[in-house]
C-alpha cells in the first residue's frame, strides 16, 4: 500500500509540474507584455521589466519561479503592483467558495426535489412543470438570466439588493443565477434515475413485503436513485467554483472568477500562474486523495495497476 | 387412475411433414438495432418535435437571410432601433440593420459552431477515451493526467493563442473549443469501455485473435454508441453557449458576422428599452437548447436496450 | 467510478466548507448604520484601483481617489481653476524655467509636518529608474529628469528639484512649460515621506494603513475588489471647506448593475449605459460632460505590400467617407461629438479654448462622398491601380462592444461610400497595443486622453521617433514646428506653431479623427458642488456637499 501511495504521489507531482510549466510558457506566448499601455515608452517599460526580473533569460525566470513555487510563493502581481498573488487569492477565493458552495447546495436540494416530484407524478402536470423549469434552466445563458433577475427583483419589485455581497439577502440572486444550470441537470438526472429504480427487483420485493408506499419511496427508491446525482456532485462543484465569472461580474461580487479573465487580459503573468496552480493543484490533489481512498477501499484497483 | 371419455387419441393429430421453404421464412421483418431505435424515436412525439425544430432552424439559417430584401450588414442610421414591423419583421438593431437577416445569419454561425465543435469533440474524445479505457494501466494513467492538465489550463489562454496563430474566424474558434472540449467525452467513453471490456463478448473476441483496434472500434465503441450519441446531442448546446460566453468577454466572431450569442449579449444591455432585441435571439437560443435536450432525452430512451420491447 | 466521485465530492465539500467559513467573516461587515448628522456620498467605479502609490499609479481611478486623499503643491478644481495646495504661494523666474514654491504649514495624517523634502523625495522617486514608474515621463520637464530616468546620469542631485529648506522647494525645468502649474496637481507629483516609504518597502500603499495622507480625505478602509471608504481628514489645512464626512466608493464592473444601484438610491451619481441614454434624456435627467478622450484612425504608412496606406489622398478618401454624425448617432446614441479636426475642443489656448482662438474644420460631420471619391481617384492614379476594391485593409480594434459597433459601421460606410471592403480584427486591449508597437497592423482605431490641459499632449505624439508614433510617419516640417513650440518662451508663437502642425497633420498626416468622447451621466439633485474634468480626476468631489 505504501508503495502505491508513493507511486501515486509521484505521478501527481509530475502532473502538477507539467501543468505549471505549460502555463508558464503558454502565457508568455501571448502577444504583449504586462506593462504595455497607451502611454508607456519603451525605455520606461524596460525599467519596469527589469524591476520585475522579466528582462532575464526565460530559463532563469523559470528557475526563479519554480524555486518560489516550492516555497508556496507566487510572487507579486504585476498589475496590482504591491499585492502578492497569495494575498489576492486569499482575499478573493472565500467569496467564490461561499457563492459556489451555496449554489451547489441549492442546486442539489432543489434539483433532487424537482426530480422526485417529476418522477412520482410521471406524465402528469407536476412532471411537465418540473421538467419545464429544468429545461429553462439549461436553455438560458447566465448573462441573460442574471440581469433579468436583477431588473425584476431589485429595480422593479425592490425586494432584493441589486448587487454586492454583504449579507444573506445579497446572496439570493447570485446563488440562484449560478445554480440554475446545475439545478436543471440534477433534476433531470434524478428523475431518470428514479424511474430506473422503480423497475428494480428490490422494489418489487419491498412491495411484496407490504411496505407502505411512503416507506418504499423514501427507503428504497430515493436512496438508491440519488447515487447518480451524487456522482455528478464532484464535477458540478468544480464547475460552480471556477465558472463564477459572469455572475460575479453582474452582481459585483469580489470573487476570484474575474481574475482568471482579467489576469489574462492584463497579461499579469504571476497572477495567471498563481490562479492556475491554485486550481490545478486543487484538482490534482483531490484526484490523488480520491485515488488513495478508492485504493484503500477496493483492493482490486491496486492489483490492476 | 381412471381414463375419462375425452381422452387424447392418435386420430386427433395430423402429420404435416417437412416444408423446407416455410421453415426458413421469417414471420416478422427483422429489424436492426438502429431501425428499432429510429422506430421508437418516431413514437416519441416530444423528441420528434425537437428534431423538427432543429431541422427547421437549419433550413431557415440557409434560406432565411434571402427572404427579406435587407442585407444583414447594411447599416441605415435613419432606421435605428425600430421595433418589429411589416417592413422589418424582427425590427432593426442599434445600427439600423435588419434583425431578421441578422438573426438567420447568426444562426449559421451558432449552429455551425455548435455542430462542428460537438462532432469534432466526439471523434477525438471517443478515440482517446477508448484507448485509455481499453489499455488501462500506464497508458490510462498518462491520458487521464493529461486530461487533468488540460482541464486546468485557463481556457482563455488557449482561445487567444489560437486567434494569434490561426487568425480570427469561425474555424479558429471551433479549434480552440475542440482543444479542451473533448475531455468530457473522453472521460465518458473511458468509463463505458472500462465496464464493457470485462464482458464475455470481448473475451471471446480476444480468444478468436482479434486485434486491439478491432476490439476497440468494432466491439467496444459500437456498444457505447448510445451514450456517445446522447452526449453528442447535449454537447451541441454547450458549444453554442461557449461561443456566447466568448462573445461576452469579447472573443467571439468578428464583424460583419454575428451569432445568436452576440445578438443576445447586445440585447441584454438594451432590454429595458427595446425588449425585442433580447427576446428574439434569446428565444432562438433557448428553443435550440430545448430541442436538442429533448432530442437527446428521446435518443437515450430509444437507444437503451433495456427499454427495448 | 461512483465511489470515486463520491469521495471526490466529499473532499471538495470539506475543503470548501473550511474556506467558506473564512469567507463569512469577510462578508459580515458593511451593514453598520451611520450616524444621522454625518454627510455621506456614494458612487461606483468600474474596476479595482490597482495601485495608490502616487509615483507608480497610472489609472483613472487612482487619479480620482488620489485627488481626494493626497494634495500636491497646487490643486486644480474645475476647468483651469488653479488653487494653492500644499504651496501657499509660488514664483517663477524671468526665463520661466525656475519655479520656487513656498509651502504652508500642513500635516500628514500621522501628525508630522509635510515638508519640501517630501516633495523632493517624491519627484526623484518618480524619476528613479529603480522605482520603475510607468508615468516617469511626466517628470521629463524637470532639468535632467529624462537623463536620470534613462540612466544617462546616475547622480540624483543633478536632477532639477531641490528643497532649499523645510518650506521652500525649487524646481528647474529643461524648457518653459506653459501648463506647469496644472501639472503640479497631477498624481505623480504628490508628496510621499521617505522614512515611511522605506519602512513599508514593497507593501507601501497596498492597504489603507500602509499609506500617509495629506489631502482632504483619508482612506479609512480598502476592501479590495469591493469598496473604498474615505473619511474627512481632521488634519487637513483647509478642512473647513470640506463638507462631506464620508465617501463610499463601490467597485462595480457591470455598467447596467451600477446604474440600477443609482436607481435604487444606493449611490449618488452614475454614468448612464448607452442603451438607456435616450430614455433618461427624455425624462430630462441626463447630464453630459467631455471626458477628454479622442478616437481616431491611425494608418501604418510603412506596411509592406500595401502602399496605399501611405498615400495621403487615400487616407483623406477614408476620412471623408466616414459619416461621423451617423456613427455618433447610432453607436454612441448621440452622446459624443463628431471630430472634424484633431485638437480636442476642451484644451486651453492662450486666453480661451485653443479651438476658439484657432477655428478650423478639415473634415465634415457627415460623409462627403463626392470629396471622398475625388481623393480616391487621385490616390488610384498615383498608385496606378484601377480597381478600388483592391485598396483594402485590415481594421484593428479592441474587443469591446462599442469598438465592435464602431468597426461595423465604419466597415459598412467605407463599402457604401468608397466601394472598399475592409476586414476587421478584434483583439484584447494588450494585444492591440502590442500589434501597434510592433507596427504589425494596417489601420487601427485608437484613442488618446490628455495628460495635461494643452494641445501639445496630442500634437507631440506624431513627431519622428516619438515614443507613441507607431505609424512610421515622418515629416520634417512637423518635427520643426513641434520642436519650436516645445522650446520657445513666447506662448503666442507657440500656439501658432501648434496650429500649423495640426493643419499639416490633417492634410498630410496618417491620422483621421473620428469622435471626441462625451459621457452621459445622472446625479441626484441633492448633490452640490460636484465637478467633472476632462483631464485629471474625472469626478472631483472634494468640495461637494449634500442637502438633506
Amino acid at each position: 500500500m505504501g508503495r502505491y501511495i508513493l507511486n501515486r504521489l509521484f505521478v501527481s507531482l509530475i502532473t502538477a509540474w507539467v501543468l505549471v510549466t505549460l502555463v508558464f510558457f503558454l502565457i508568455r506566448l501571448l502577444p504583449g507584455d504586462p506593462f504595455l499601455s497607451e502611454k508607456v515608452t519603451p525605455e520606461i517599460k524596460a525599467n519596469m521589466m527589469k524591476y520585475y526580473g522579466l528582462d532575464k533569460p526565460i530559463h532563469i525566470q523559470y528557475a526563479t519561479f519554480l524555486g518560489n513555487l516550492l516555497k508556496g510563493d507566487f510572487g507579486y502581481s504585476l498589475r496590482y503592483k504591491n499585492r502578492t498573488v497569495n494575498e489576492v487569492i486569499n482575499q478573493a477565493f472565500p467569496y467564490s467558495a461561499d457563492l459556489g458552495i451555496r449554489a451547489v447546495i441549492f442546486a442539489a436540494i432543489a434539483g433532487v426535489t424537482l426530480g422526485i416530484i417529476a418522477a412520482l407524478n410521471r406524465n402528469r402536470s407536476w412532471d411537465y412543470l418540473s421538467m419545464f423549469i429544468a429545461i429553462v434552466g439549461v436553455s438560458v445563458p447566465s448573462f441573460v438570466i442574471g440581469p433579468l433577475l436583477q431588473y425584476v427583483f431589485a429595480t422593479k419589485l425592490k425586494l432584493l439588493p441589486v448587487s454586492q455581497w454583504k449579507g444573506f439577502a445579497y446572496t439570493i440572486m447570485p446563488t440562484f443565477a449560478l445554480s440554475l444550470h446545475s439545478l436543471a441537470l440534477m433534476a433531470r438526472l434524478m428523475r431518470a434515475s428514479m424511474l430506473d429504480v422503480v423497475n428494480q427487483d428490490y422494489i418489487k420485493t419491498a412491495k411484496a413485503k407490504g411496505l407502505s408506499p411512503f416507506q418504499i419511496i423514501w427507503k428504497h427508491q430515493i436512496r438508491n436513485a440519488i447515487l447518480p446525482v451524487v456522482t455528478v456532485l464532484g464535477p458540478v462543484t468544480a464547475t460552480l467554483l471556477t465558472g463564477t465569472f459572469v455572475v460575479e461580474q453582474i452582481f459585483a461580487i469580489p470573487g476570484l472568477g474575474k481574475f482568471y479573465i482579467l489576469g489574462i487580459q492584463n497579461l499579469d503573468y504571476s497572477l495567471v500562474l498563481g490562479m492556475t496552480t491554485f486550481y490545478g493543484l486543487f484538482l490534482i490533489a483531490a484526484n490523488f486523495v480520491v485515488d488513495i481512498i478508492y485504493g484503500l477501499v477496493d483492493p482490486r484497483i491496486r492489483l490492476a495497476r | 387412475m381412471q381414463t375419462t371419455g375425452n381422452a387424447v387419441t392418435k386420430e386427433m393429430f395430423e402429420h404435416v411433414g417437412k416444408n423446407i421453404s416455410q421453415m426458413e421464412a421469417i414471420a416478422r421483418p427483422s429489424i436492426t438495432y438502429w431501425q428499432d431505435a429510429w422506430r421508437r424515436l418516431k413514437q416519441n412525439k416530444v423528441a420528434m418535435l425537437g428534431l423538427i425544430i432543429i431541422i427547421l432552424y437549419t433550413i431557415m439559417a440557409i434560406v432565411g437571410p434571402y427572404m427579406t430584401p435587407y442585407d444583414y450588414r447594411t447599416t441605415n442610421t435613419a432606421e435605428i432601433d425600430q421595433p418589429p414591423s411589416a417592413k422589418h419583421w424582427f425590427g432593426t438593431d442599434t445600427l439600423g440593420r435588419d434583425l431578421w437577416a441578422r438573426t438567420w445569419m447568426g444562426a449559421r454561425v451558432s449552429l455551425a459552431i455548435g455542430f462542428l465543435a460537438a462532432f469534432l469533440n466526439a471523434v477525438i474524445g471517443v478515440i482517446i477515451g477508448g484507448i485509455s479505457g481499453y489499455f488501462g494501466g500506464k497508458v490510462d494513467m498518462f491520458i487521464m493526467r493529461t486530461i487533468d492538465i488540460l482541464y486546468s489550463i485557463p481556457y482563455m489562454i488557449i482561445v487567444i493563442l489560437m486567434m494569434v496563430v490561426l487568425g480570427q474566424g469561425i474555424m479558429p474558434l471551433v479549434i480552440a473549443m475542440v482543444v479542451v472540449g473533448w475531455l468530457n467525452m473522453a472521460r465518458l467513453v473511458r468509463g463505458q469501455v472500462l465496464q464493457l471490456k470485462e464482458q464475455e463478448f470481448v473475451l471471446a473476441a480476444k480468444v478468436l485473435g482479434a486485434s486491439h483496434s478491432r476490439i476497440i472500434f468494432k466491439h467496444l465503441i459500437p456498444n457505447a454508441l448510445g451514450v456517445i450519441l446522447v452526449n453528442l446531442t447535449m454537447s451541441v448546446p454547450s458549444a453554442i453557449f461557449t461561443e456566447a460566453f466568448l462573445s461576452f468577454i469579447g472573443l467571439g466572431v468578428v464583424p460583419p458576422h454575428s451569432s445568436w450569442g452576440q445578438l443576445a449579449y447586445y440585447g441584454i444591455q438594451a432590454f429595458r428599452v427595446r425588449p425585442y432585441q433580447l427576446f428574439i435571439p434569446a428565444f432562438f437560443i433557448s428553443t435550440t437548447m430545448l430541442s436538442l435536450n429533448l432530442l437527446g432525452d428521446g435518443l437515450r430512451d430509444a437507444l437503451d436496450p433495456r427499454l427495448r420491447s | 467510478m461512483l465511489r470515486k466521485s463520491l469521495a471526490l465530492a466529499i473532499i471538495l465539500l470539506l475543503v470548501l466548507g473550511v474556506v467558506a467559513g473564512c469567507g463569512q467573516q469577510a462578508s459580515q461587515q458593511g451593514g453598520d448604520q451611520q450616524q444621522q448628522q454625518e454627510k455621506e456620498i456614494a458612487f461606483t467605479i468600474s474596476a479595482e484601483v490597482p495601485n495608490l502609490d502616487p509615483q507608480k499609479a497610472t489609472d483613472t481611478y487612482a487619479i480620482l481617489v488620489g485627488n481626494a486623499i493626497f494634495e500636491g503643491l497646487i490643486r486644480v478644481h474645475g476647468d483651469g481653476n488653479i488653487q494653492p495646495g500644499m504651496a501657499e504661494k509660488w514664483d517663477v523666474s524671468e526665463d520661466k524655467k525656475t519655479w520656487t514654491f513656498h509651502l504652508r504649514d500642513a500635516k500628514w495624517s500621522d501628525g508630522t509636518p509635510v515638508t519640501a523634502y517630501d516633495f523632493e523625495y517624491a519627484f526623484k522617486r518618480l524619476l528613479d529608474p529603480n522605482t520603475a514608474s510607468e508615468y516617469s515621463y511626466q517628470g521629463y520637464y524637470i532639468l535632467n529628469g529624462e537623463k536620470f530616468n534613462k540612466g544617462e546620469i546616475t547622480d540624483p542631485s543633478q536632477v532639477g528639484v531641490k528643497a532649499l529648506d523645510e518650506k521652500t522647494l525649487e524646481i528647474k525645468l529643461e524648457n518653459p512649460v506653459k501648463y506647469f502649474e496644472s501639472l503640479m496637481s497631477f498624481l505623480s507629483f504628490m508628496p510621499v515621506r521617505k522614512d515611511f516609504v522605506e519602512k513599508m518597502g514593497e507593501k507601501f500603499a497596498a492597504d489603507a494603513d500602509k499609506l500617509l495622507y495629506n489631502g482632504p480625505f483619508i482612506l479609512k478602509e480598502w476592501k479590495h475588489e469591493q469598496e473604498l471608504i474615505l473619511e474627512k481628514n481632521p488634519n487637513y489645512w483647509n478642512k473647513d471647506a470640506i463638507k462631506i464626512d464620508r465617501v463610499k466608493i463601490y467597485i462595480v464592473n457591470d455598467p447596467n448593475t451600477a446604474y440600477q444601484m443609482y436607481e435604487n438610491g444606493e449611490t449618488d451619481w452614475e454614468y448612464i449605459p448607452p442603451e438607456l441614454v435616450e430614455q433618461v434624456a427624455a425624462e430630462g435627467k441626463a447630464k453630459y460632460f467631455y471626458d477628454g478622450a479622442e478616437f481616431y484612425l491611425q494608418f501604418n504608412v510603412k506596411r509592406p505590400g500595401k502602399p496605399w496606406l501611405a498615400n495621403e489622398n487615400f487616407q483623406r478618401a477614408v476620412g471623408f467617407a466616414i459619416d461621423r454624425e451617423a456613427l455618433v448617432k447610432s453607436v454612441m446614441k448621440g452622446v459624443s461629438d463628431p471630430a472634424t479636426r484633431y485638437v480636442l475642443p476642451q484644451l486651453a489656448g492662450l486666453e480661451k479654448k485653443f479651438v476658439e482662438e484657432y477655428p478650423y474644420e478639415f473634415y465634415s460631420k457627415n460623409a462627403d462622398t463626392a470629396k471622398a471619391k475625388e481623393y480616391l481617384e487621385k490616390a488610384m492614379k498615383e498608385l496606378n491601380i484601377s480597381d478600388p476594391s483592391k485598396l483594402t485593409f485590415e481594421y484593428l480594434t479592441d474587443d469591446t462592444q462599442r469598438a465592435k459597433l464602431t468597426a461595423e459601421i465604419i466597415q459598412d460606410q467605407l463599402k457604401q461610400n468608397l466601394g472598399i471592403e475592409i476586414t476587421v480584427k478584434q483583439v484584447p486591449f494588450k494585444q492591440r497595443l502590442e500589434l501597434m508597437n510592433k507596427r504589425d497592423y494596417d489601420v487601427v482605431f485608437a484613442g488618446w486622453g490628455p495628460d495635461y490641459d494643452d494641445p501639445m499632449t496630442y500634437i507631440d505624439m506624431w513627431v519622428t521617433g516619438g515614443g507613441h508614433n507607431n505609424t512610421g510617419w515622418s515629416n520634417k516640417e512637423y518635427d520643426e514646428l513641434v520642436k519650436f513650440a516645445k522650446t520657445t518662451d513666447d506662448f503666442k508663437k507657440r500656439a501658432d506653431a501648434m496650429f500649423e502642425a495640426e493643419k499639416l497633420l490633417m492634410e498630410k498626416g496618417p491620422i483621421v479623427p473620428v469622435y471626441f468622447r462625451q459621457r452621459a451621466w445622472v446625479c441626484g439633485d441633492h448633490v452640490k458642488g460636484l465637478v467633472t474634468n476632462f483631464v485629471g480626476p474625472t469626478f472631483d468631489f472634494v468640495y461637494a456637499d449634500v442637502e438633506k
